[in-house]
């Protein structure tokens, strides 16, 4: 038998096999190949994921695919890696639209897959930094729980912090 | 991530239309024969307000009676199965249960849920991110500075993510200041979640009183100081003692004299502080048994009015490790060695800036005897001679000699361009006299020529160990 795969069922039963080695780049299947297979994968391993639909499940994979061999750095230089800018590939990679992106975030999530999330991350902050609270509230469908006097308050309060 | 996402949901509001108040339909309920269930929803939303007052005010009900006749026409003209299941939903404080189950069910109950149900499967399927997925954001908009507070005014959720970042870190300037200090002033609590407070860009505006305030609202978990230019006086001092967190102190912008013996009172107590820095300016101790040093004292950089015996008279704590000097005028070869013979052994990091007037023109000299260990070390060529690399004083040791990075700064001024030649440099590291040196800063004021052989050979060598040379300004 060639080697065993590993594969990865969608909320909709979709089967993904994919080698080890990308499945591991999601933490959470990583520590479950290794907790339930001490000795090393003998057979093929099946890994339900619940939450992540089948579309959104394989841009994820692709996504663990594309990366199988880059090493990401530790997470010493937090502030050094935050203020990075987000890699091209990633970039286009993460080029849908608003619902996927959410999706692909929230399985990155799920699935403990640290950079993806990064990346994620980073899409919507560059998506969101230039935008008024009213816009903000839509984008995360939020609705306002201030009242207007409280929300003049706010902006008083730390008018220190606005651009000048 | 179900448990998490819980608040987020939270921020939901139910639509209004789903919780007619209870009130109405039992005061009224006599009239149970009212018009038609398409009433205006304004119409309901004034008898909501009208249902809100207190028990006191039943006469508007009388008033606005056709309102009540119609919601307790909605209440009782029940035709479909209403079960009871569907009561919580509602979100009725007090139900009339026994009305419903005699009558069996409200079909308008059961569409309004209905429709509250579809637009919160709706809301779902969009950007609604668990919360430490937000957090995620935001810390990366704050590294990005751009984490502004027009976040805070999203909702409440946002409000509570948001504020302790805004505040860890504030950047604050001189147009800034006086806001910030007022926004400060009429919270007790918002000062506690600053951590680093850098005020070197205040010149004028930082008051002692000012000062003092923001220390004292910041006390909690401020970790990290750095005093303003002008004025640090006895408030701040003495509102620095309550500080317990604080890791960094840096005086060395202060230019106001500040009393040395003071300042040792107010940072005694400092458990955790690591890095002090003296002010530019300082009375002289002459007390020096009654200091007593932060226990956890790593760093420790020397200016002002130190003098030649207070640097030997004093003990230093021993868990020193990083020091650095400058604007010390009264420190001569003799305090620098005092000090050196006492730390010497025990500092990876060493630094003396120019200009240090008490010092000679070969006063550095003997740092690689004295101080071996060093990884980074930083020098004026003004203070060293052109025998700083030869044998005599960068000798072998036992082991590999750990200096990893050097700065070689210069003045400028007369004699300084011929005094280190590069050529003593080279025949150091090429005799494996500095095994362990990748970087090397140095300003073109030291006249060394790039093109020069032995320029070349350090550009060589250090590149092979994946450092380099860098010649600045």
């Amino acid at each position: 038998m060639s080697n065993p795969k590993v594969i990865v069922i969608s909320s909709d039963d979709e089967k993904f096999p994919v080698d080890p080695k990308v499945a591991e780049k999601s933490l959470l299947m990583k520590n479950m190949i290794n907790d339930l297979n001490p000795d090393g994968l003998q057979e093929d391993f099946e890994i339900p994921t619940p939450n992540v639909r089948a579309n959104v499940l394989a841009k994820v994979l692709e996504w663990c695919e594309h990366h199988k061999n880059t090493i990401f750095p530790d997470d010493d230089d937090e502030d050094a890696k935050k203020s990075a800018p987000v890699e091209e590939w990633d970039k286009n990679f993460l080029k849908v639209d608003q619902e996927m992106l959410y999706e692909i975030m929230l399985a990155a999530n799920y699935l403990n897959i640290r950079p993806l999330l990064d990346a994620g991350c980073k899409m919507v902050a560059e998506m969101i930094k230039g935008k008024s609270p009213e816009e903000l509230r839509r984008i995360f469908n939020i609705v306002n729980d201030f009242s207007p006097e409280e929300e003049a308050a706010i902006r008083r309060e730390n008018e220190w912090a606005e651009d000048r | 991530m179900s448990q998490i996402q819980k608040p987020v949901k939270s921020n939901k509001r139910r639509p209004k239309k789903v919780r007619p108040p209870y009130k109405r339909y039992v005061y009224k309920s006599n009239f149970a024969n009212g018009n038609s269930s398409d009433e205006e929803f304004e119409e309901e939303d004034q008898a909501m307000m009208a249902a809100k007052d207190p028990y006191g005010n039943y006469k508007d009900f009388d008033v606005k009676s056709n309102l009540n006749i119609r919601s307790v026409y909605v209440l009782t003209n029940q035709e479909s199965s209403y079960t009871s299941k569907i009561w919580p939903r509602s979100q009725f404080e007090k139900i009339d249960v026994l009305r419903c189950c005699i009558n069996n069910g409200n079909s308008e109950y059961l569409k309004k849920i209905e429709e509250a149900y579809q637009i919160q499967q709706y809301e779902e399927s969009l950007m609604n991110f668990p919360v430490e997925v937000i957090v995620r954001i935001f810390e990366i908009l704050l590294a990005q500075g751009k984490l502004k507070p027009k976040f805070l005014r999203v909702c409440k959720l946002f409000y509570s993510l948001a504020l302790p970042m805004i505040y860890s870190r504030p950047i604050l300037r001189a147009p800034n200041f006086f806001s910030f200090v007022d926004t400060l002033s009429n919270s007790k609590t918002i000062g506690n979640h600053i951590r680093e407070l850098d005020l070197s860009y205040i010149i004028q505006t930082g008051k002692n009183a000012f000062v003092a305030k923001l220390l004292k609202r910041s006390r909690k978990n401020l970790e990290m100081f750095v005093a303003p230019q002008t004025s640090f006086g006895l408030g701040p001092l003495i509102a620095l003692k309550n500080c317990e967190q604080l890791k960094v102190l840096d005086l060395s912008l202060v230019s106001e004299t500040l009393n040395l013996e003071e300042l040792f009172n107010s940072i005694r107590n400092l458990h955790k502080l690591t890095h002090l820095s003296f002010p530019r300016s300082s009375i002289e101790v002459n007390n020096f048994k009654s200091i007593s040093w932060p226990p956890q004292l790593s760093y420790l950089r020397i200016s002002g009015g130190i003098s030649d015996d207070f640097l030997s008279e004093l003990t230093f704590p021993p868990t020193i490790t990083q020091m650095e000097f400058a604007h010390c005028p009264s420190i001569s070869d003799l305090g620098l060695r005092a000090v050196m013979n006492k730390l010497g052994s025990k500092l990876t990091t060493l630094k003396v800036q120019y200009p240090m007037r008490g010092l000679k023109m070969n006063s550095l000299d003997s740092v690689f005897i004295y101080c071996p260990n060093l990884r980074v070390l930083e020098i004026s060529v003004d203070y060293v001679s052109n025998t700083f690399f030869d044998e005599e004083n960068l000798q072998y040791i036992d082991y590999p000699r750990p200096l990893r990075t050097l700065y070689i700064n210069s003045s400028g001024s007369l004699g300084t361009t011929t005094k280190l030649d590069p050529i003593d440099l080279a025949v150091a590291l090429n005799e494996g006299r500095l095994p362990m040196l990748k970087n090397i800063q140095c300003t073109a004021k030291l006249g060394w020529d790039p093109k020069s052989d032995a320029v070349n050979y350090i550009v060589d060598e250090l590149d092979e160990r994946q450092g380099g040379l860098y010649i600045g300004y």
